[in-house]
């Protein structure tokens, strides 16, 4: 009994000081900036790119993070110190009003680069109407992501061509069934956005200039056609038998072992489909993009919008002495150098350049090294992201062509950008995202046949209407009409890739 | 005195009957049955854990590795994440369930005697947490104030008392007969002497169950480090685990950047498969350990005669 | 016989009688022996107010609409928060889809009970049944591990196991039956939640069993068998009674978690076409609330859910009082 004892004490004892040494650990010297942000898969701390930056900006930085929307709430709601937040765009929009962030508008005024350098439309979003700025923006540049990838390879040896319309695209399905015997598409998306276009359906809420107001897709008439369209494939055994249940991971597997022809993709996917496509022995496998189908009116409604993905804040309980120094640190991360560096990382030894200044990167190493890169931005510098952001891009051959393939496609019909892409007004932070849970989930059933389609349309409408739909459309068509500036911005569709491509939107 | 057992039990079956020797295998079947079905999992999780990515996600992998390779083992080990939050779940679990062994101890003792004055009502005031609890936010605003959040403690201290556990512990204690502790009193024993001296070696097999229950419930507590947590380093493994296996499958395609999606599909299953693995094995010894306490308690009933 | 039983009970009235009014004279003896011990019950107690009773002054939340960016502070907000009463709950009720959630947590709750808590019994009595150490080692071992992995991980190996094209429909196809889409079918999906679960839980639920059969007196099986009691009759007249205390308190307490049917599981493995049989109220409620952070509306519903508990809990601990003579507490 007593040298189990021991050994007991002993483990504990143990315990307590590598726990001491853990507590003891976490200090370090010199003046430290505190981010918090969402978690990452590696901890930034540790990244070899946080040294490099350390090292060039002189900037001690260190990074806690908030593992979800709530564990954030809470920490702001019980006042963090940290001197920065990162946040998703609808938590800014749920945070902000509520007092979360300080005004950084007069600190900002003596750091010009940081204003230069971030795209005009993320300080439109982040100002309000007395001309307090509550954030750092993050702008998303319209780039097409998410067409329906195709076999290539199948498609030459059966003659498939791509389709245009609603028609030509069931013929498709129907004869990769019929000679291929495998499943034609497969997905899970209640909304297919390929499809969908075809029944003339792009965002959730959109311009009706008829009525003069913002409305939801559920009041397009096209809506419930689409509904009866997938039924129908569904029923024809044209999509996959498990649309409703499958997850990213079927969805890789069907695609990458041949079971399935096409699936809703995006350019960084198919480089692991063909090497396992090639590794087992379909040589040949490569994809394309079938880009948004021709509604009625021979339309293509292909969703690109600029936006803002996420916003840093600094935290209204900051005290307004830190603020100079926190902010000349996320100046000195959207110089132009640094940015490329901590981006792209050493030109040479990470990425080269051609004479246009687009980098390709250097693999592996760029994948090793770089792979996290991307996580330091605070705010995106306008002028060298659609640069910079090519090293990514153009990891593979078959990452950039399908990148090539689907953006030049589709830009040559033009993109159709939201006019909510910049919004912020109660009812949209409230509802919308439940809303959009609401709607899938319901269109999910009409797809798999649970509920009818007929039988049901008129009360799930009600539904949606009373559990805030109405509210949505009405704050909606209220805020399109207060701030014409962000509408425009949104519509815009405004991407430098175009001509870092090479490629002209319409 | 185990041996002991033992020897008798094995003297008993030679004289068993037919009809009981068949039972015997048939019920060893079924239960070697089930024991492979419920081992598959793991089976599996191993296989993909050792395989390369193309067979992975494929579908090529069931029982065995496919294109067999160690380097997502390499991978995880490196990551000093994985160790950091090793050594905080490996804190976390010994001082924990140490501490609330300790603590449900003192508790389950008082209440297991039946005499024990306003006995009803202090079990009830105990009962009654384990059925209301006032929610998030009051805890989050109670660990803020008690400077409990992003430190070690948060993971510890609120969890030194599991009511449920107690009560278990408390139902074991009132099996052991009075008598035997009455012995003990007047000889000169007080309360706690009589605890720690008398009634906690007669209950080894119940101080191992429960005790397997909090290290299991130390160990597998993702959700405070999820919420209290924002340092890295201070980060228990079940909450780095839990991190890493979302973050790769559930990812809202709505609050996702290109180059966030693009980060997602570098995550292969066979890393997080890896890392359920390595993250599952220290608590999965526990069990085997704890066995022989099992065993042992046998004597309980021995010194009751 | 019914004479004997009908006197018993009458001395039985007489001897409560006589021990209330002996109880109030021995009280202040009883306390005064009780001391030692309820200094020992200090700790815990303190214990239980802070991290416990404080908290629950936050309960008064759900019948607000909380802001936690109200006032000062979080603990300001709650006093300046606005009193709704109980509409918090009467917006959630007048919704058909959350009764059909407590409808459905009640039945998937009480599959689960009345299926796999006599399960995890039968299976540690056959686990107790084998003869040899090592063997009984070994499968213990193995039957609580599926307790490890988390439902993520369970679900997706499900989902490839009974999938369409999975193995399960593979022989039922192989067999002449019809391919059954078990995650889509809500004549199938509370079964399959139900073998999901007692997959991954019944072993782990041996534990305690286990143990109770670890603590019967070997002497009552030596006596079984000089009695010539085969192993069955040794099963149902030693062990089963040997471990009926802790059967009676586990189902009392497993009572007290009714409302609790599994959220995490359910969250991975449905999809909108079950939500009519597998919808319960912890999933109709995160969805309800993605995006909005409604506290007052979990809180409210917390209540709720730890209201049927309690009754529960309370009704099994009544019942198995007047039947068995075992309580709780």
């Amino acid at each position: 009994m007593s040298k189990r004892l021991l050994s007991l004490a002993l483990a504990l004892a143990l315990a307590l000081t590598m726990g001491l040494s853990l507590s003891a650990g976490a200090e370090e010297e010199g003046r430290v900036i505190n981010i918090l942000l969402n978690a990452q898969a590696v901890d930034l701390n540790e990244d070899q790119i946080a040294g490099w930056l350390e090292e060039k900006t002189g900037f001690k930085v260190h990074y806690d993070y908030y593992a979800n929307n709530e564990a954030l709430t809470l920490a702001v709601a019980n006042g963090t110190d940290a001197d920065l937040v990162f946040m998703s765009a609808a938590m800014y929009q749920t945070l902000q009003p509520k007092g979360a962030a300080k005004d950084i508008s007069t600190f900002l005024a003596d750091q010009p680069t940081i204003v230069e350098k971030i795209h005009a439309n993320g300080w439109k979003y982040d100002t309000d109407e007395n001309g307090a700025i509550w954030g750092i923006p993050s702008v998303d540049d319209a780039v097409y992501t998410g067409g329906t990838v195709y076999r290539t390879d199948i498609f030459a040896d059966y003659g498939f061509e791509e389709p245009d319309t609603v028609d030509e695209f069931y013929q498709l399905l129907k004869d990769i069934k019929e000679q291929t015997g495998l499943i034609p598409l497969t997905g899970n998306e209640a909304v297919q956005p390929v499809i969908a276009s075809g029944f003339g359906i792009s965002y959730n809420l959109v311009y009706d200039a008829e009525t003069d107001s913002v409305q939801s897709y559920l009041r397009n008439p096209g809506m419930k056609e689409y509904l009866a369209f997938m039924h129908k494939l569904y029923e024809e055994e044209l999509i996959d038998p498990e649309w409703p249940v499958n997850k990213g991971d079927n969805i890789n597997e069907k695609i990458s072992s041949s079971k399935a022809v096409m699936t809703m993709g995006y350019h960084w996917s198919t480089l692991n489909w063909v090497n396992a496509l090639v590794e087992t022995g379909d040589e040949d496998a490569y994809f394309k993009t079938i880009i948004p189908l021709k509604d009625a009116n021979g339309k293509r409604h292909t969703t690109v919008s600029n936006s803002v993905s996420n916003v840093y804040i600094v935290p209204a309980t900051a005290n307004d002495e830190d603020v100079p120094y926190t902010l000349a640190m996320v100046a000195s991360r959207l110089d132009d150098e640094t940015y490329w560096m901590f981006n792209d990382g050493i030109e040479g030894t990470h990425y080269t350049k051609d004479e246009e200044g687009i980098p390709t990167p250097i693999m592996p190493i760029f994948g090793e090294t770089m792979t996290y890169g991307d996580k330091f931005q605070i705010g995106r510098n306008q002028f060298v992201h659609p640069y910079s952001w090519m090293a990514r891009v153009h990891k593979s051959q078959v990452q950039y062509d399908t990148f090539y393939d689907a953006n030049s496609k589709a830009a040559k019909d033009g993109f159709e950008g939201s006019v909510l892409a910049f919004a912020s007004f109660p009812a949209y932070s409230e509802y919308n995202a439940a809303l959009t849970t609401l709607c899938n989930d319901y269109f999910m059933t009409i797809i798999a046949g649970t509920e009818d389609l007929e039988s049901s349309w008129d009360d799930f409408v009600t539904e949606w209407e009373q559990s805030g739909g109405l509210e949505l459309e009405q704050g909606a068509t209220e805020w399109y009409h207060n701030n014409p500036d962000l509408v425009a911005a949104g519509q815009s569709s405004y991407s430098p890739y175009a001509s870092v491509f090479g490629y002209e939107i319409n | 005195m185990a041996q002991a057992v033992k020897t008798k039990k094995t003297s008993i079956t030679y004289g068993l009957s037919t009809g009981e020797k068949a039972f015997g295998i048939v019920n060893f079947v079924i239960l070697a049955i089930l024991g492979l079905l419920m081992l598959f999992p793991f089976v599996n999780l191993i296989a993909k854990s050792l395989s390369s990515n193309t067979a992975i996600t494929t579908g090529q992998v069931t029982f065995w590795p496919v294109d067999f390779q160690t380097g997502t083992y390499r991978f995880v080990l490196k990551q000093g994440q994985f160790w950091n939050s090793f050594r905080i779940s490996i804190v976390v679990t010994l001082c924990g369930t140490f501490g609330a062994l300790i603590m449900s101890c003192i508790t389950a003792y008082p209440l297991s005697k039946k005499w024990l004055w306003g006995r009803k009502f202090f079990a009830l005031i105990f009962v009654f947490t384990m059925l209301f609890s006032g929610g998030m936010v009051p805890s989050y605003i109670l660990m803020r104030a008690l400077n409990f959040v992003n430190t070690i403690w948060v993971l510890i201290i609120p969890a030194l008392l599991g009511v449920y556990n107690m009560i278990l512990l408390k139902n074991f204690f009132e099996e052991i007969p009075e008598a035997v502790e009455e012995s003990a009193q007047l000889d000169g024993a007080g309360s706690l002497r009589t605890l720690f001296s008398i009634v906690l070696p007669m209950s080894l097999p119940a101080l191992a169950t429960i005790g397997l229950f909090y290290a299991v419930g130390f160990w597998d507590n993702y959700m405070t480090g999820l919420l209290y947590i924002t340092t890295p380093s201070l980060r228990p493994l079940q909450t780095y685990l839990y991190q890493l296996v979302t973050e790769a499958t559930n990812i809202s395609a709505e609050t996702m950047t290109a180059e966030d999606m693009e980060l997602a599909s570098l995550n292969t299953e066979a890393i997080r498969a890896a890392t359920i693995m390595l993250a599952c094995v220290p608590i999965m010894c526990v069990y085997p350990f704890l066995q022989k306490y099992f065993v042992k308690g046998m004597r309980v009933g021995s010194v009751k005669g | 016989m019914s004479e004997l039983t009908g006197r018993k009970t009458l001395s039985d009235q007489d001897l409560r009688r006589i021990a209330r009014l002996s109880q109030k004279r021995s009280s202040r003896s009883r306390l005064h022996r009780s001391l030692p011990l309820l200094a020992l019950l200090i700790p815990g107690l303190v214990f239980v107010a802070i991290f416990h009773y404080l908290p629950m002054f936050g309960l008064v939340i759900g019948f607000e609409k909380y802001d936690i960016f109200l006032g000062a502070n979080p603990i300001d907000a709650i006093f300046k928060s606005p009193w709704v009463g109980l509409k918090n709950w009467t917006d959630l009720w007048i919704k058909s889809k959350f009764r059909q959630a407590i409808i459905n947590t009640f039945i998937i709750s009480a599959l689960k009970v009345g299926i796999c808590f006599p399960l995890g019994i039968i299976l540690a009595l056959m686990i107790n049944e084998v003869r040899s150490n090592i063997a009984k080692k070994t499968l213990q071992t193995v039957m609580y591990l599926p307790h490890f992995i988390s439902w993520v991980v369970v679900g997706a190996l499900f989902m490839n196991i009974m999938g369409t094209t999975g193995i399960v429909n593979q022989v039922i196809v192989a067999l002449g039956g019809e391919t059954q889409k078990f995650f889509m079918d809500n004549r199938w999906f509370r079964f399959l939640l139900v073998l999901t679960s007692e997959w991954k839980e019944t072993g782990w639920n041996t534990i305690v069993y286990l143990a109770a059969m670890a603590g019967i007196d070997p002497e009552l099986y030596e006596a079984a068998t000089i009695d010539r009691a085969n192993r069955f009759q040794q099963i149902l007249h030693v062990t089963l009674p040997g471990i009926a205390s802790t059967v009676v308190m586990m189902l009392i307490l497993r009572l007290g978690g009714i409302m609790d049917a599994g959220f995490s599981q359910i969250l991975v493995m449905y999809n909108s076409t079950v939500y009519k049989s597998g919808d319960i109220i912890g999933t109709y409620i995160y969805r309800e609330g993605i995006g909005k952070f409604n506290w007052s509306q979990g809180t409210i519903v917390g209540m709720f859910n730890s209201l049927i508990n309690m009754l529960l809990l309370l009704g099994g601990n009544w019942l198995s009082r007047r039947l068995t003579d075992r309580s709780i507490w």
